[in-house]
Order: structure tokens, then C-alpha cells, then sequence
């Protein structure tokens, strides 16, 4: 199997929906900021993603205090490129891995990127930003050559700080070199990485990054998000995939004091500012459904499901079967049946949503924040520009957290209620 | 039922007027906000909301406020003593024990339960110990030497 087959199995949908104006974009920075894009072009336009931006979709900047910042849309579920992205960027720099600040999954501050998933982070993302790194510590070198008045080839440099490797002093510091300067270079060909014999940090045990704050509590996921006046919603379900609502009875949850009913449609959602209080109110709305009648049952789903399976697809094809099954010694024919079995990362699905206006921030725990906002953008019928999805921590993802109905949900919620609310899918 | 509770929390003194029958967990989420203590299914199988109730760990989505009148409730936010990480946490950090660290303030309270009942544990003790906390990440395998580590340190002591 090519390895990039992995692009078609998920997600091939998620296309941007508009391009950051780049003139805005760049206003708001100063330092050294290194645009770069992430993975092989080529794989990309393979996928026929016309609106994909050609221009940049990741990029790290060198600010005047000296800190090193990387903004990409990748997002931490526990696989670790919160720590591992940052190693890669300040090994390449030659800065401190403490220098860097890694921000990621904020669509107002960090460039379209498609998703986190297939782990694709560390392979595609990790060689450009590594690149980019690269062409930062050459951007520094020119800096310093100009600066010391000493050609490149003699200049060293030692956790952000240059120096004539025969002299040692005077050195200059990434701070001092970058102040008042506004210097942009966009990586249009691959910049001499390290070798792997170079490497300081790279490939060296180190705690990560998150650790502390994971082991105190500390750490904000998606539902430690709370805001002034917020109420968390509980939704109604239907019993069954295409069961259609008949009629509700409210009555017993309208007498709940402080519960919030809002409906629009078949959907019905009950808030309140504790969320077991909203499961009890959620409880006493009596709902009648209409069940499609599929005749299937736990028996004879799985021939159902054989019957009307799409066409398979071969994704490699070697060797000969037939050979293999003479070859065997032993051949073992059985089928076996199970049950649906439901993603269930330990985090389940969760977002919160505030809108001012024509306004809306949501924090979600989402493989893909900007997906994600193209989709509320769409439910609420703003632009697009006008929703912000940032994404704190995700307790895990497992591709599960790809698709993020909820925040879709939430949004309506707090569309309709006018204030913020907290929704978690339950199990 | 609204009554007025009175426990310990986190060394501190906590009354509260409340429906007694409420869960533990959205007190301490919402009311404390103490968001330490994780939701993650509800009830009570994947131990993520895991405290510390008279140090005996318990799963707080299935505690009832009343069930802790004049009891002792800790959580991931107290184990902590005089801004010094517990054993425990020093042990999850340098054993790489977590991932996405949603699970990890239950298994650390479990694991602090564990060790004061077992306090030199064999590995397998520990794996047992441990089962009914669930992580999906793959952080098994480096819980139990972080575990194992933090009892040697400990020597019983808490």
C-alpha cells in the first residue's frame, strides 16, 4: 500500500473554505516569520483540492523577545507533537526547547490546515517544519554575519546566541537580532535539514511538554471550559436511526425551575447550569417516535449488511492466494460476527459555544477545528471568518474526533438560547 | 433532597446547600470548579472521575453528595503538598505514564488508594489494581513501572 493511500480513507471532503488574507495576516506580526506548507504539494493536488491555499498553511515566526512560536491548525489528542513538533523546530534552530511555543488548533490565529489524523503530523508536518527551521537559522546567520561583521561560515550558535566560533564573544542574541525587523521568507525549496549525527534534542528522552500540567488537573480540555453564565444542554434523541418525532410532552420539564426548553423543529434540547440537573430535566420530556420498520434484527443484519456493502477496493495486490492456501499447513475457515461498536475515545465528544452577535467562538474537542467551523459557520449563517474554533487539549481522537457534530449542536443551542453553553455527548 | 453538607475538601472546609442527591462529580466540576475530576462515561466503569473519599478511591459519578457528610474528599488539585508534586506524579511524569491525560487524575488517585492498601505491590498486584481504570491511548505499560516507582519512594508513607 503507498503510503499516501491513508489521504483517501478519511476525510477527503474537508476542503477550506476561504483563504486567510494574507496582507491582514502579515500586519499583525514582527521578527522573523518563515512561512512553509505542509507535506508534498504534489500528494495534495493529486487529491483535486482546487481551493487548497498553494501560499503557506503553516509557519513559525522568531519575535523580538527571542521566543520561537510554530502556528499550525495540528491539534494535541495525546499523540505527543505538542512536545515532539516543538523538539523538531528548536533542534533545527539551535534554541532551547523551553524557547518555543507551539500554537496549534486556533483558526483565527493558525493557517487553514486539513486535520490531525492518520498519523500524518510527525511525516508530513515534521520534515517542512524542520525546514522552515532551517531557513530561520540560516535568516539568523545572515543577521549576525551582518551584525558581528564576520563572514557565515565562522559563526556558531548555541541556544539562540551567535558568536565567531573562534572568539566565542562578543555573541548576539536571536532577541537583539530580530528587533525592529520585519523580515518574511516564504520555503519554496527544502532548506538543509540536519543530520541525524547533529541532532541534540531530537531523539532524546524528554518529558512532555504537557506533563505537569496533565498530572495536576491542570490541563483545559473542551469541557474545563467555562464561561460567565453558561449552562450546559442536554439533547433528545430518537430511539432509533430515522425514528421520526410525533409528539412531545413538556409539561412536567416546563415546571422545573431554572430549566431552559429550546426548540426548533425536532430539535429539542433542555439547559440548565448544572449538567446533571439538565440530564434529570432531559428525563421528563415524554416523546413519541415513529420507528422505521426495517425488518432488521440482530440476526439477520449481518446479511443485510453483506447484501448492501458498497464494491470493495483493492489497495495493494501481490502474491498469489490461491498458492498461499495450497502452501498452508493448516486452514482455519470460520466467520465471526460482532456487534456495532461505538469510537469511544475517554473524552467523549464535547464543544462549547459563545456568540456576540454575529460572533461565534467555539471551543470543541476536534480532529478538525477548521472543518469544524466551516460547519457551524454554515448552521448559524455567518461567514465563515465570523467563527472562531480553538481547541484546548483532546482526551484523545482516534479519528473519532474528526467529525464534531456537536459543535454543530452547541451552536444552535446557544444560537437559540442566547447564552453560552456546554455540551458533552454522553456514551 | 436540599440540605445543608458539610465535608472536607482538599484539606478545606466546605458546607454546602445543595440537592444531596446530586453527584459528587458535577459538585466538583461545576460548583468547586474543581475540572480535575474528569466525566467520561457517567457510570462508573472507566474510572475517570475518580477521588479520594476517606482516601478510599471511588468513582465520584456514582457518589452522592450526602454520601460524603463529614467525610474527607480528595482530588488530583489536592494530593499536591506544600506546591510539591506527590510521588505518584512524579513517577507518571517520568515514566512518560499518560497521553492525552484525560484518564490520568483518576489512575493517580487509584494508584494512591492501591499503594496505601498494597504498599509494595508486584507488578501483577498492580495490574489488578489498576484494571477497572480505562485508557485508551496505550499508557498501560508505563503506568505500572511509574507505580512501582512512586511505592518505592513512598515506603508506605503518604
Amino acid at each position: 500500500m503507498n503510503n499516501d493511500d491513508y489521504l483517501e480513507l478519511d476525510f477527503t471532503d474537508n476542503i477550506p473554505d476561504f483563504q486567510i488574507n494574507r496582507r491582514d495576516f502579515l500586519k499583525l506580526t514582527s521578527g522573523v516569520l518563515i512561512l512553509f506548507t505542509i507535506g508534498d504539494k504534489e500528494v495534495f493536488a493529486q487529491q483535486t483540492r482546487p481551493s487548497l491555499p498553494t501560499d503557506f498553511n503553516a509557519f513559525l515566526r522568531i519575535g523580538e523577545d527571542g521566543r520561537v512560536s510554530c502556528y499550525t491548525g495540528k491539534i494535541e489528542m495525546g499523540q505527543g507533537v505538542h512536545t515532539s513538533l516543538a523538539q523538531m523546530l528548536a533542534d533545527e534552530l539551535d534554541v532551547s526547547l523551553d524557547s518555543v511555543d507551539m500554537v496549534m488548533g486556533d483558526t483565527d490565529l493558525c493557517p487553514w490546515d486539513a486535520g490531525t489524523w492518520g498519523s500524518m503530523s510527525t511525516r508530513y508536518f515534521g520534515p517542512a517544519l524542520r525546514a522552515a527551521g532551517a531557513e530561520a537559522r540560516q535568516v539568523m546567520l545572515q543577521l549576525a554575519s551582518e551584525q558581528l561583521k564576520t563572514p557565515i561560515e565562522q559563526l556558531v550558535i548555541e541556544q539562540g546566541e551567535v558568536f565567531d566560533k573562534t572568539r566565542k564573544a562578543p555573541r548576539v542574541t536571536y532577541a537583539q537580532l530580530t528587533k525592529g525587523k520585519k523580515i518574511e521568507r516564504h520555503l519554496s525549496q527544502a532548506a538543509i535539514k540536519k543530520m541525524p549525527s547533529e541532532f541534540k534534542i531530537m531523539g532524546k528522552p524528554i518529558t512532555r511538554r504537557d506533563a505537569k500540567e496533565k498530572v495536576t488537573g491542570k490541563a483545559k480540555y473542551t469541557g474545563d471550559i467555562q464561561l460567565p453564565g453558561m449552562v450546559y444542554a442536554k439533547i433528545l434523541r430518537p430511539p432509533a436511526h430515522g425514528a421520526k418525532l410525533i409528539d412531545v410532552d413538556l409539561l412536567e420539564v416546563d415546571k422545573m425551575k431554572d430549566v431552559q426548553v429550546i426548540r426548533e423543529r425536532d430539535f429539542i434540547a433542555v439547559l440548565h447550569k448544572y449538567p446533571d440537573v439538565a440530564e434529570i430535566a432531559l428525563s421528563k420530556i415524554k416523546a413519541n417516535y415513529e420507528r422505521p420498520q426495517t425488518g432488521l434484527d440482530n440476526t439477520n443484519i449481518f446479511e443485510h449488511l453483506l447484501k448492501n456493502a458498497s464494491e470493495g477496493k483493492s489497495v495493494a495486490k501481490e502474491g498469489n492466494l490461491q498458492e498461499g492456501e495450497h502452501l498452508a499447513a493448516k486452514i482455519v475457515d470460520e466467520t465471526y460476527l460482532d456487534g456495532y461498536k461505538a469510537h469511544s475515545p475517554i473524552e467523549p465528544h464535547t464543544a462549547v459555544a459563545k456568540i456576540e452577535g454575529n460572533k461565534a467562538t467555539i471551543w470543541a474537542s476536534s480532529q478538525t477545528p477548521f472543518s469544524t467551523r466551516s460547519e457551524v459557520a454554515k448552521e448559524l449563517g455567518f461567514p465563515p471568518e465570523n467563527v472562531r474554533v480553538i481547541t484546548p487539549f483532546l482526551g484523545g481522537g482516534f479519528g473519532g474526533k474528526g467529525r464534531n457534530p456537536q459543535a454543530v449542536e452547541v451552536a444552535r443551542c446557544a444560537h437559540l438560547s442566547g447564552k453560552p453553553v456546554q455540551l458533552v455527548w454522553t456514551r | 433532597m436540599e440540605e445543608t453538607i458539610q465535608f472536607k475538601l482538599n484539606g478545606k472546609s466546605v458546607t454546602l446547600t445543595a440537592d444531596s442527591d446530586r453527584m459528587l462529580l458535577w459538585i466538583l466540576r461545576t460548583d468547586q470548579g474543581l475540572t480535575g475530576t474528569k466525566y467520561g462515561c457517567g457510570e462508573g466503569y472507566c474510572g475517570a472521575c475518580t477521588v479520594l473519599v476517606n482516601d478510599e478511591a471511588v468513582r465520584s459519578c456514582q457518589t452522592p453528595l450526602k454520601d460524603v457528610r463529614g467525610k474527607e474528599v480528595v482530588t488530583i488539585e489536592g494530593i499536591e503538598k506544600n506546591e510539591t508534586l506527590h510521588p505518584l506524579q512524579k513517577a507518571f511524569m517520568k515514566h512518560d505514564a499518560l497521553q492525552c491525560g484525560y484518564c490520568t487524575p483518576g489512575m493517580i488517585l487509584n494508584a494512591y488508594s492501591f499503594l496505601r492498601k498494597n504498599p509494595k505491590p508486584t507488578a501483577s498486584e498492580i495490574i489488578q489494581g489498576m484494571d477497572n481504570n480505562l485508557c485508551r491511548c496505550g499508557a498501560h505499560n508505563r503506568i505500572i513501572p511509574a507505580i512501582e516507582e512512586a511505592a518505592k519512594e513512598m515506603e508506605g508513607g503518604f
